[in-house]
């Protein structure tokens, strides 16, 4: 118990110092007017930073509950072992697990030392669950699928090229990945998963189109902004098609976040008709937040774990800022055309700008509050089936009372 | 099943050692300490012979207090076979009487 305070803590002061520092930055990068505004800034920064002090606190009760308390009874030699062993291969774990087990039998700081980085090497080289014939072959098709992309986007998108390479190489080492590790790709929520994957298409298919009616627009998409929008698309086809097993969890939670995240683009649908919609729709989307709070705690409920929340509140958060994003794109492009400003505010500014505001409010912003209220929604979830556990397990029985009773 | 080539001299020696008592069950540790080998060495080996089903593995049913249940091998039928096979292999060494190498 004592021991995983100390980590809850440890977590807690990290995002603490992080968000202090993010306000040291923007104040030095553009100085608040007044102690008023400095105060009422510093106000604003504190609300994600209880979140996510809080969020990660959860998250780590949950680390420390699973592994955490066995990892602290190990010894430095232990811990790279069992590092090792969760780098295997699903199929390899029960060797992971083997040795292990063997560790507690090595006498001898030395011995134990030896003992365990010989049996890293075992971890990080064995063989590919798919077999090296396989995996050399997705990794050719990657690496050429990268330089093909690259040059095609080149030709026909100027200004994409970065982003598409950037793109199929995130996919590339996601397929060389699974082929390592479990040789397969999981497909067992097929609706949420076309639809998921569809909104990526949508998100590709709108930057596109885009950069096509405005190329000077490729300005506002830097390398940094590209490969960052890339790894967002991928990610959220790596969620899709090949979860991490701590977000592997029950087919409800792609149900519910998907559910979520309709909702969601409900409103943003609503309102990108007008830059004052927009505005409005975004703040609401800000005091919305806690749509993700209940697609965590739905999906805890319904897959009846934390970690089913976890799921269904990803998918939420992927599916909503997808949506806002493959929305923004389109209105922002009429509405410039149509009234020489940006969708954002209405105020003046470059077509470019557009693709900025849509990157920055949806791959950015929304995050921040989403992540937090999707770990709290999960974690409040759990809580709730445990105590219905508790509730259906019956009461306690009372201990018996000590000592001699005079009837 | 068929092998296409010959074991390597270290996958032989794990073969013989489980060979040696091929009804008991042999840790991974034990098999290194008595061959002098690492777990990087005999890990990987005793990996494959279960998956061309010469090894049979099993965990531990009780294990002490404190220490985590171990896994356990044994040469499968096939296994004790190739054994008996690599035996007639060996080289008997020489200046040995028939009754030191029995």
């Amino acid at each position: 118990m004592k021991g995983r305070r100390l980590y809850e803590i440890a977590a807690m002061l990290i995002v603490v110092a992080a968000f202090a520092g993010l306000y040291f930055y923007l104040a030095a990068i553009d100085p608040p007017e007044n102690a008023q505004v400095a105060r009422e800034m510093a106000i604003l920064m504190a609300i994600p930073t209880v979140l996510w002090a809080v969020a990660v606190q959860q998250l780590v009760r949950r680390w420390w509950a699973s592994i955490g308390a066995r990892l602290s009874t190990m010894d430095p030699q232990g811990r790279l072992l069992a590092g090792a062993v969760a780098a295997l291969p699903e199929h390899r774990r029960d060797w992971g697990a083997a040795m292990l087990a063997e560790l507690p039998q090595v006498e001898g700081a030395w011995r134990r030392w030896r003992f365990a980085f010989s049996c890293v090497r075992v971890a990080l080289l064995s063989p590919p669950a798919a077999g090296w014939p396989l995996t050399a072959l997705v990794t050719v098709v990657a690496g050429f699928a990268v330089v093909a992309a690259g040059s095609v986007t080149r030709a026909a998108v100027p200004g994409l090229e970065v982003f598409a390479g950037a793109f199929v190489a995130f996919i590339g080492l996601l397929a060389v990945v699974r082929s390592i590790r479990s040789g397969g790709v999981r497909l067992r929520v097929p609706f949420p998963l076309i639809l998921l994957a569809a909104v990526v298409a949508a998100c590709i298919g709108v930057t596109m189109t885009f950069l096509l009616r405005h190329p000077d627009a490729a300005q506002s998409l830097p390398p940094s902004s590209a490969v960052f929008l890339a790894v967002v698309l991928g990610g959220a086809l790596w969620l899709a098609f090949s979860p991490p097993r701590s977000l592997a969890g029950d087919q409800a939670g792609p149900h519910i976040g998907v559910g979520m995240a309709v909702v969601f683009a409900g409103v943003v649908a609503l309102s990108v008709r007008n830059p004052e919609g927009l505005l409005i729709g975004l703040f609401m989307i800000w005091l919305g937040a806690p749509l993700f709070a209940a697609a965590g705690f739905l999906g805890a409920l319904a897959g009846r774990s934390f970690r089913t929340g976890l799921h269904a509140a990803a998918w939420s958060i992927f599916g909503s800022i997808l949506s806002l994003y493959a929305m923004w794109l389109p209105a922002a492009l009429s509405f410039f055309e149509r009234e020489g400003s940006l969708l954002l505010d209405g105020d003046s500014g470059s077509v470019g700008t557009n693709l900025g505001d849509a990157m920055f409010w949806g791959f950015m912003l929304i995050p921040i509050l989403a992540i937090p209220f999707g770990v709290i929604g999960a974690a409040f979830g759990a809580w709730v089936v445990r105590k219905l556990k508790e509730i259906e397990a019956g009461p306690k029985p009372k201990p018996e009372p000590r000592g001699i009773q005079l009837s | 099943m068929t092998r296409s080539r010959r074991p390597s001299a270290q996958t032989i020696a794990v073969i013989l050692a489980l060979a040696e008592t091929p009804s008991a069950w042999r840790y991974g540790y034990e098999l290194c300490r008595q061959l002098d080998l690492m777990p990087g060495s005999v890990y990987p080996i005793l990996i494959r012979m279960t998956d061309r089903g010469l090894l049979e593995t099993m965990w531990e049913a009780e294990a002490p207090n404190g220490r985590p249940p171990r896994h356990q091998y044994r040469l499968t039928g096939s296994g004790r076979a190739l054994a008996t096979e690599l035996k007639a292999l060996q080289p008997k060494p020489q200046g040995m009487t028939r009754w030191q190498t029995a």
